[in-house]
């Protein structure tokens, strides 16, 4: 019983955990200082998690938005287009609270117990800055001046996972560090000091990533709902979340879960979402859309082009040449 | 205590995890993605057989590569593997017919931009007309449509070589690219990895087949 009682109450830790340790299960690529170059790789994780990292085996879903954008010119991503919609389309931001990666780090950074920077108007003003970032660095950047913005200028999650192991084991790659590489240890450093006192820093302000996935929230297949007859206003719920929510499950909200635990009239579910008629329509068209614009990329080598992206380095990625 | 007791836990099943999925590379098509799962059903019922064919293709090569270890990154003073290529323009290159000669052979794709940057490097070096040199660049495996709208686009008049099924590219292995190596009398002379921008690799190219033609 009380087994049953510490996974209930952690259980999201250990899907976080499982997802991280799967996504990087190469060990082989770890002790080697390789990446894997396996046919997996032609398909995309649900979160962010770089490709360029030795132990990953599939495709980070930005990253390759990006590199592909970047050739959008002689071919147009539908491969990769459709995969996002999919993904979030059937999960939303609930990629962001179970199945990313780098969401565990901020929630582990978030336990180092400093003062914390309390959620307000203005942290909820900052959470536009991901939008901004989506569409300049991640779209913008990488259309008209074929570099991958984001992975290039940004990502910390690249350094971390690729930059600095790859750097470490590979000898020959030391002497292509250039500004670039300090730059994107400058930025690793400060959004490691942002989660540490602002929860989830990195998720909430900056990750374009989350920024996609947050369109879907209003008509994701899985997700928190509340049951409006129980519901009595009393915003325990909205209180007790530390992400810029103002009601549950708006673009901000990575259904984790929490609010759960802290509703006094046991209000809010996780689950299927029951949707009116208006968004059940739209659900439908976009899951059709998602699945023929898939089809149309594999039928256009979408796949291997993934895949041929994924398996080589990307020095600009991680900072170096 | 109970700290501890979660963070023993944790280690434990992180630790079964990595030795189960160290056991069976073959589970990490298994990952619990329904959406993954999805797109490749549509993949295996609706793609083409071309599609699927050049996936089971690839599958094998990297696998091979991957498991046997057997193909080990070339280094200076190796000899350069022989290939013959299809080039853009329809003609063929074959690396030992230019046994006599200094070969600057590259390896790029559309989508790389170090690889995009240093381009005109090449076009200059071949405006250069240095006799008993020969300039190759490989694509990375992408469609020959795209290889051919780059090369109008940019308008390259250098050989460009196409590598639709990374034939080329198994032979010379490399974690990523631009690769560049500089081979004379079929002997490895001199590896490049990555770029500086097309100035600062002009030189570097200039001075290494100038070092090879002496």
């Amino acid at each position: 019983m009380k087994g049953k009682e510490h996974f209930k109450q952690f259980s999201r830790r250990y899907v976080q955990l499982m997802a991280a340790v799967l996504y990087n299960c190469n060990v082989k690529g770890f002790a080697e200082g390789k990446i894997w170059k396996g046919n997996s790789k032609g398909m995309c994780v649900p979160g962010l998690n770089c490709y360029s990292c030795p132990g990953a085996i599939a495709s980070c879903p930005l990253g390759s938005l990006q590199s592909a954008l970047i050739s959008s010119k002689y071919k147009f991503p539908y491969y990769i287009l459709g995969t996002i919609l999919l993904m979030g389309l059937f999960l939303g931001r609930f990629i962001c609270g179970f199945l990313c990666p780098f969401g565990l780090i901020q929630e582990l950074l978030d336990k180092i117990p400093t003062p914390k920077i309390k959620k307000s108007n203005v942290t909820r003003g900052l959470s536009w800055i991901k939008y901004a970032l989506l569409l300049i660095f991640a779209i913008l950047i990488p259309v008209s001046y074929s570099a991958p913005g984001f992975c290039k200028y940004i990502c910390p999650a690249g350094t971390l996972e690729a930059g600095i192991p790859l750097t470490i084991m590979q000898e020959k790659l030391r002497p292509m560090l250039g500004f670039i590489f300090s730059w994107k240890i400058f930025m690793l450093v400060s959004i490691v000091v942002l989660c540490i006192f602002a929860y989830r820093g990195f998720c909430r302000f900056i990750c374009p990533l989350g920024a996609i996935y947050s369109f879907f929230q209003p008509i994701s297949f899985l997700g928190i709902q509340v049951d409006e007859k129980k519901c009595t206003h009393c915003n325990a719920c909205v209180r007790s979340c530390k992400m810029d929510v103002k009601r549950v499950c708006d673009r901000e909200c990575i259904q984790c879960g929490e609010c759960i635990k802290h509703c006094p009239e046991d209000a809010i579910h996780f689950g299927v979402r029951k949707l009116d008629r208006k968004k059940r329509i739209l659900q439908i068209v976009v899951f059709a859309l998602a699945v023929v614009i898939i089809i149309i990329g594999l039928n256009n080598n979408g796949f291997n082009d993934v895949k041929n992206k994924a398996i080589r380095l990307c020095y600009e990625c991680i900072g170096i040449g | 205590m109970r700290k501890f007791k979660e963070l023993f836990v944790v280690t434990v099943m992180s630790l079964s995890i990595v030795g189960l999925s160290a056991c069976g590379a073959a589970s990490e098509s298994g990952e619990a993605q329904k959406s993954e799962a999805m797109t490749e059903e549509s993949a295996d019922t609706s793609a083409g057989s071309t599609v699927e064919e050049s996936v089971d293709v690839s599958t094998e090569t990297s696998v091979e590569a991957e498991t046997e270890g057997s193909i080990k990154e070339l280094s200076e003073g190796d000899k350069a593997p022989d290939f013959t290529a299809e080039l853009v323009d329809g003609t063929e290159f074959k690396l030992s017919e230019h046994e006599n000669e200094v070969v600057l052979l590259n390896f790029f794709a559309s989508w790389c931009p170090p690889c995009m940057g240093e381009m005109p490097a090449f076009e200059k070096l071949k405006k250069d007309n240095i006799e008993g040199l020969s300039i190759l660049c490989v694509n990375c495996m992408e469609d020959k449509a795209t290889v051919d709208q780059l090369v109008k686009d940019e308008g390259y008049t250098f050989p460009i070589a196409y590598d639709v099924e990374g034939k080329i590219g198994q032979l010379y292995p490399t974690e990523g690219i631009p690769y560049t190596l500089v081979i004379k009398n079929g002997v490895i002379e001199k590896i490049y990895l990555g770029a500086d921008g097309a100035d600062k690799q002009y030189a570097e190219y200039k001075g290494a087949i100038d070092e090879c033609m002496k």
